[in-house]
């Protein structure tokens, strides 16, 4: 393969390439055996070489030492009793709290702002020189600003994740209150994607903040059983 | 420490954020070694499982297979890690000094076999690049995974910024003769 094809092939893997380019690209390796083979062996040696520097930086952590896992038997014997005391205050502390929340808990607005408490968002490491952007955006949205925030995702065309991107631009519109931008933008992100569950999550209580009822029961059912979506109360908001 | 949802801790691993990285080892890993251990293990065979399980893990978690299941991705990384555990004593007859897993192998979803078997492929493509030259690492190491431009690299390594374009196309046709000779290995 000469360098020209090489170069080629590396900047459609890198994601480099202007739609037109794409889209020609594409049509050839489509027609052409030899090239699509090409194609698949070069993203193969790239993801080798991206798990190749993961390793790397996995090989400088360790599992913290704690006697606790190379001899669990007699350490937790002598903790028992202990952790069975701790454990009691912590389940009388948590029902006790439950009781308190679920009873004392203020107007629909605030809970429904409990229950669909806002995406905390992602953590901000300004290591990786393409993402900048969009982590500089992600600063601002975790400092509350959301309309800057908003405006710097917009400006941001590539180095993320398109459903990323699209997730947090939602995210940023719901904390405005422009609930229709954020159901648009979310109903852009597709079944395979990470953020499907929470965005059908957002989608559940954009529902149920605008009335719809059952378009709010039926979003919730394709929710995911994960501890970051309170189903159960989200339930309760529908049925009040 | 901060703790993390499910989805920043996915999100934050799948970009090899140290910090993300950090928190799986002092959350995960010592449940990962507690179940080698169990099992008959040492602490250094937990090590290299865990660190094999979160390349599984991140393999799935970039084709976009992780999505489609609904686990946390704490059950899902020990899931893979028992598997993987399993896999080796089977293989090693080993002598069964600890606990048997419970383990059910019809449990084994296809999707974690995929990311296992492809962690597999991906040793052997590291022992390939292993066997390039110090400048050829440095190159293709910098460009690919930590991103940085021509330029950036030609000031680094103090090369001219042709030499860093010309030199890394010829070091990954190397690495693809060394990875065409061990398709077998590959496929």
């Amino acid at each position: 393969m000469n360098q020209e094809l090489f170069e080629k092939i590396e900047s459609y893997l890198l994601n480099r390439m202007s739609e037109t380019e794409r889209s020609e690209f594409e049509a050839r390796v489509a027609s052409d055996a030899s090239l699509q083979e090409e194609v698949i062996t070069l993203q193969q040696l790239l993801s080798g070489i991206d798990t190749y520097g993961l390793k790397k930086k996995l090989n400088t952590y360790h599992i913290p030492r704690d006697s606790n896992t190379t001899n669990p038997l007699v350490r937790r014997r002598s903790h028992f009793n202990l952790l069975r005391v701790a454990a009691g205050i912590l389940i009388l502390f948590s029902v006790g709290w439950w009781y308190f929340a679920n009873t004392h808990s203020g107007n629909t607005a605030d809970r429904w702002g409990t229950v669909f408490y806002p995406d905390p968002g992602l953590p901000t490491s300004m290591g990786r020189t393409d993402h900048y952007n969009f982590y500089d955006a992600m600063v601002d949205y975790k400092n509350d600003n959301y309309p800057l925030a908003l405006q710097k995702f917009n400006t941001i065309t590539n180095g993320i994740g398109q459903d990323t991107l699209t997730y947090y631009k939602a995210m940023a519109h719901l904390q405005l209150g422009h609930l229709k931008e954020a159901v648009q933008l979310l109903n852009k992100i597709s079944k395979e994607s990470p953020f499907y569950g929470a965005a059908v999550w957002y989608k559940t209580g954009i529902a149920i903040k605008e009335g719809r009822k059952s378009d709010a029961l039926k979003l919730l059912d394709v929710v995911p059983d994960t501890r970051e979506f309170n189903k159960r109360q989200a339930r309760e908001l529908i049925e009040e | 420490m901060s703790d993390y949802t499910d989805m920043q801790l996915v999100e934050g691993f799948r970009s090899q954020d140290d910090h993300v990285i950090r928190y799986i080892y002092q959350k995960i890993g010592p449940l990962v070694r507690n179940l080698v251990i169990k099992g008959g293990g040492s602490d250094a065979e937990a090590e290299d499982i865990f660190q094999e399980g979160l390349v599984a893990a991140y393999i799935n978690i970039k084709n976009g297979k992780y999505a489609r299941q609904q686990a946390k991705f704490s059950s899902y990384l020990i899931q893979i890690c028992k598997f993987r555990w399993f896999d080796l004593v089977k293989s090693s007859h080993r002598k069964k000094g600890g606990v048997m897993l419970d383990i059910n192998m019809k449990d084994k979803d296809p999707d974690i076999q995929f990311a296992l078997e492809e962690e597999q492929k991906h040793e052997v493509l590291h022992s390939l690049i292993d066997t390039l030259n110090e400048q050829c690492k440095e190159i293709i190491l910098r460009y690919y995974w930590e991103h940085q431009s021509l330029s950036e690299i030609s000031q680094a390594l103090g090369m001219a910024p042709a030499s860093v374009k010309n030199g890394k196309y010829r070091c990954m046709q190397q690495l693809k003769k060394n990875a065409l000779d061990k398709k077998h290995l590959l496929r």
